[in-house]
């Protein structure tokens, strides 16, 4: 990552394409599209992105939303790297974004 | 850690100097940067060559200057505010902090703490879905700036069951990818299956005619969601 092309375009306005390898459909009878994933699953598969004011720790604040929404598997984000395998939330707050696994 | 940050922050510095000696200070530290973690800093206290995308002077007054920075993550702007304050010769600290963007997530989108209440609240005890699609989002919005390789629906099942992603099994790849970049492999409906390490360019996972194409570090999908394609049945 340190040695990334020197550039003043931020990630986020990076323009990206798609290079194509094998044009394939997929089929509609397992699986779902991301944004029809119903509201369990969601929670299991979810980010917050919350705004966390000052006082409160990210810690203070993920165990509050592990509360709110009765999950366990609350955690605090950061870095992508970290994301895990099972139920991940994310969210993002003044000083930190969490997820949750 | 890996993805761009902007912040907007209060830099306070210890001398009379004008906002113009700011503004160009500011213009000086943008691009290429070399910082030293702070002394009291989560990592090691070794040079860093961090990126400034951009910075922008809001607002001044008397001593303090409101402004927003893009930067690349692990970019301390505490020590940014310090070292424009030994650049400026008066000396500086950084006052007030704000992130506002996170790579994909951005201020603008976030919720207030009271509202994830507010709302998970009437769902639970009326079930009411209102605004719940709002607050949570798919775990594929936090990985939006993240290169991305579209697999085949038959290549799903045994990526979940712990097999590496070979470049038969790939549909579309985004372009950029270099060998050993973090990458997102993702269904043809755009659902998350696993994260891993990119073997090969992007090129090569489209011309290549064998290979492994990542290296899969989670697996985030469940297991059966999509076909055994590889147990070999036919059903």
């Amino acid at each position: 990552m340190s040695d990334e092309i020197e550039s003043t375009v931020p990630p986020w306005e990076e323009k990206k394409q798609t290079l194509l390898r094998l044009e394939a459909d997929t089929d509609y009878s397992y699986g779902l599209r991301p944004e029809s994933r119903e509201i369990n699953e969601l929670i299991r598969l979810g980010i917050i992105n919350l705004d966390k004011h000052r006082g409160p720790t990210s810690h203070d604040v993920a165990s509050t939303v592990r509360k709110i929404l009765g999950v366990e598997r609350v955690g605090n984000g950061g870095t992508l790297a970290r994301i895990s395998g099972k139920s991940c939330r994310l969210r993002h707050s003044a000083t930190a974004d969490r997820r949750c696994y | 850690m890996h993805s761009g940050k902007e912040y907007v922050c209060v830099l306070k510095v210890h001398g009379d100097v004008g906002e113009e000696a700011v503004r160009s200070a500011l213009k000086l530290f943008t691009g290429r940067i070399y910082q030293v973690p702070p002394v009291r800093s989560a990592v090691a206290r070794k040079v860093r060559a961090r990126t400034i995308y951009r910075t922008e002077l809001i607002e001044n007054s008397g001593r303090s200057f409101l402004f927003k920075v893009s930067c690349s993550g692990g970019t301390y702007v505490r020590k940014l505010c310090y070292d424009i304050g030994l650049y400026l010769g008066c000396g500086g600290h950084m006052q007030e902090l704000r992130r506002i963007r996170a790579g994909p997530l951005t201020e603008q989108q976030s919720h207030p703490l009271l509202d994830c209440y507010e709302t998970f609240k009437q769902f639970r005890e009326t079930g009411s879905k209102n605004g719940i699609r709002e607050i949570i989002r798919p775990i594929e919005e936090a990985l939006a700036l993240t290169p991305r390789i579209h697999v085949l629906d038959s290549a799903v099942d045994a990526i979940c069951h712990g097999a590496y992603l070979a470049v038969g099994g790939i549909s579309k790849v985004e372009t950029g990818i270099n060998k050993g970049d973090f990458v997102a492999v993702l269904t043809l409906k755009g659902e998350v299956v696993a994260l891993g390490v990119a073997e090969m360019n992007s090129e090569d996972m489209t011309a290549s005619p064998h290979g492994i194409a990542v290296d899969i570090q989670r697996v985030v999908m469940k297991r059966g969601l999509y076909p055994a394609v590889w147990k070999g049945r036919s059903d």
